[in-house]
This record gives C-alpha cells, sequence and structure tokens, in this order.
C-alpha cells in the first residue's frame, strides 16, 4: 500500500490552512512563489490583486480547481466547503 | 525512526511475505472481463486468512476492504465494489497480510483480456523500473540512488513518475521509515543497512504525473485520467545482497 507523502501545491490547487488564525479556512493557490511559501486567495476576502503568503507546509491539499479569478475561486471554495459540512 | 531487523524478524517477515505472493499468484486466473473488484478481494481475503494471516489494509487508517484494487486511472488505494471488470482494462491488486508481528506489503497490475500494446508496455516498464531500482538495493548504497534509477527508467519511456505516492519501510508496522520516493538524486539519501526490510513501489503513469484525491480521502486517480501501473515487492537487505519476500 503506497504511502502518501506531502502533496507538492501547485497553481490552481485548492487547500485547507492548517496554522494561523485562518485554521481551517479553504484557499486555491494562484502562484509559486519559493520552495516552501505560495500565494493563496479565497475570492472573498483575499482577492487575486491582494493575495496572502502562506507557507506551503501549513496548508493541506485537497483538490484541483481550474480557477484563476475571482469568482471561479469564491465558487470552487464554496462548493469545496459545502461537501466538507 | 527506520528499524533494523534480526535475523529472527526476517525469518517471520518471510513468512508473511510469502503469504502475499501467493495470494497474488492464486488470484491472477481470476482477472478476467465479468468479474467484480468485490470478488477478487473475496478471493485474496480467503487466501490470507487460509494461511492463519490477517489482511494488514482492512481497517488501516480506516481503509475498508482487505485489498486496493485500482482500475485504468486509479493510481492506488481503490476500493474493490460492484464495478465488473471489462476487457482491455488494467487492473493494479495490493495485498498486504499481517501474521507473527509482521506484515508482507506486494502489488502487481494485471491486464483484463486483450489490452492496448500502450497499456501493455506500461505494465512491462512499470514492473521492470522496480528491478532497475533493485539493482541499487544493498547494504552501503543510498536510498536516491535506488530512486533515481526508477526514475530515469521510466521517464526514460517518456512515462510519469507519481510524486505524492510513495514505497515505504515495512515491519512490525505497515508503514515505517525510511520513505522512499520514486524519483530523486542519485547519492542522495540514507545508506541502506543489512536488516533493513523495505517496499520499493514504482507507480507510473501514462501521461501527466500528476494526481488527484478523490473525496473519499482514499482513491488516488491520475488528474488527466490517463491509465497508470503499480508494481510491489516487500525486499529485505541481507549481507548477500537483497532478498524479494513476496515474489
Amino acid at each position: 500500500m503506497g504511502k502518501l507523502c506531502d502533496i507538492k501545491l501547485s497553481v490552481g490547487d485548492l487547500a485547507v490552512s492548517l496554522k494561523g488564525h485562518d485554521t481551517g479556512r479553504l484557499y486555491v493557490v494562484i502562484a509559486e512563489i519559493s520552495a516552501d511559501f505560495v500565494l493563496v486567495c479565497d475570492g472573498d476576502k483575499r482577492l487575486v490583486d491582494n493575495p496572502k503568503q502562506k507557507r506551503r507546509k501549513h496548508l493541506k491539499y485537497l483538490t484541483h480547481v481550474d480557477a484563476n479569478d475571482n469568482i471561479s475561486i469564491k465558487k470552487a471554495v464554496e462548493e469545496q466547503n459545502a461537501k466538507r459540512r | 525512526m527506520i528499524t533494523i531487523k534480526s535475523d529472527e524478524e526476517l525469518e517471520l517477515m518471510r513468512i508473511s511475505g510469502a503469504i502475499v505472493g501467493k495470494a497474488l499468484r492464486e488470484c491472477e486466473p481470476y482477472v478476467k472481463p465479468g468479474v467484480t473488484t468485490l470478488e477478487l478481494n473475496s478471493i485474496i481475503e480467503e487466501i490470507i486468512l487460509s494461511e492463519g494471516a490477517i489482511p494488514s489494509f482492512k481497517g488501516y487508517g480506516g481503509f475498508p476492504a482487505a485489498t486496493c484494487i485500482s482500475v485504468d486511472d486509479v493510481v492506488v488505494h481503490g476500493f474493490p465494489s460492484l464495478k465488473v471488470l471489462k476487457e482491455g482494462e488494467i487492473v493494479s491488486i495490493d495485498v498486504g497480510a499481517y501474521k507473527n508481528g509482521f506484515h508482507g506489503d506486494a502489488a502487481r497490475t494485471f491486464a483484463v483480456g486483450e489490452v492496448s500494446p500502450g497499456k501493455r508496455k506500461l505494465i512491462e516498464v512499470t514492473k521492470q523500473s522496480f528491478f532497475e531500482g533493485l539493482k541499487f538495493v544493498k547494504a552501503g548504497a543510498r536510498l536516491g540512488d535506488v530512486s533515481h534509477a526508477i526514475q530515469a527508467y521510466a521517464e526514460s519511456y517518456n512515462y510519469g513518475v507519481v510524486r505524492e505516492m510513495v514505497g515505504h519501510g515495512i515491519g512490525r508496522k505497515l508503514h515505517e521509515d525510511p520513505s522512499i520516493p520514486n524519483y530523486g538524486k542519485a547519492g542522495s539519501g540514507i545508506s541502506l543497512r543489512k536488516g533493513m526490510a523495505l517496499a520499493i513501489e514504482p507507480m507510473i503513469t501514462y501521461g501527466d504525473y500528476r494526481v488527484v484525491i478523490d473525496e473519499d480521502g482514499w482513491t488516488c486517480r491520475t488528474r488527466d485520467h490517463s491509465p497508470s501501473a503499480h508494481y510491489e515487492n516487500t525486499v529485505i537487505i541481507t549481507s548477500n545482497g537483497v532478498e524479494i519476500l513476496t515474489l
């Protein structure tokens, strides 16, 4: 049985925050800025022109979505949120 | 923590490994069009129980079945279901058995009836990539050499090497350290030592190497839905080199 290792986040991945005041919040990765950091936004509080910088290890990969603008990101996050409830 | 097994412990691992090998050999004739993956699961579970062992996967982290049965674009961790196998599909069967306190773990990809030449080649290359990696498994070698050999061989055929799923150490626990990626730099990683037991498992895709996990939290499939193959054996490092326990 294969062991799941940490998934390297890439642009378009939907992830949940594991650490910080935003723990549990869902984000979509919009840019990879270094080996440790990515830029994320949720299309609501955090918009594409004002993304949040998060450490990769403070995010857990959930799924991949094709979302790159505020509206589609917000929709993807809301859909995922609905599934999680 | 990487555990080094004594000769007595390795002897017990040989027993678990042999049961897994037997289960996989004996289920192969049943892999044909019209059979459901749940039936294959039952056949394998019966073989494991008849040998006085317990299926390692059942209940592991909440996994519901005795085997992982992954069809076509499912890379690993597919649930056995009422899905009927169709001619032309490829099915990966991953089996684990626990006896005398030790686990054995192995996987094979089988063709269902006649499959396309592309799928057949994928199965062959996946199997061969395991043996390419195995050439570097010996006391004193580095783990990165094994990973690099698997990656170099698979990528020479333009196949993708799954990054998110890795091989693992095995023994009293199903997943022990070290993690064994199927990609990496030669000369890097830990040094291998006599007494280590490893489950080396190349997971190779026909297209993009990226994968997604389904909402069940287990089923891992290729992002572009290209077929993928899996070949795994439990091996131990001895003073004479390497020994495969699950053939």
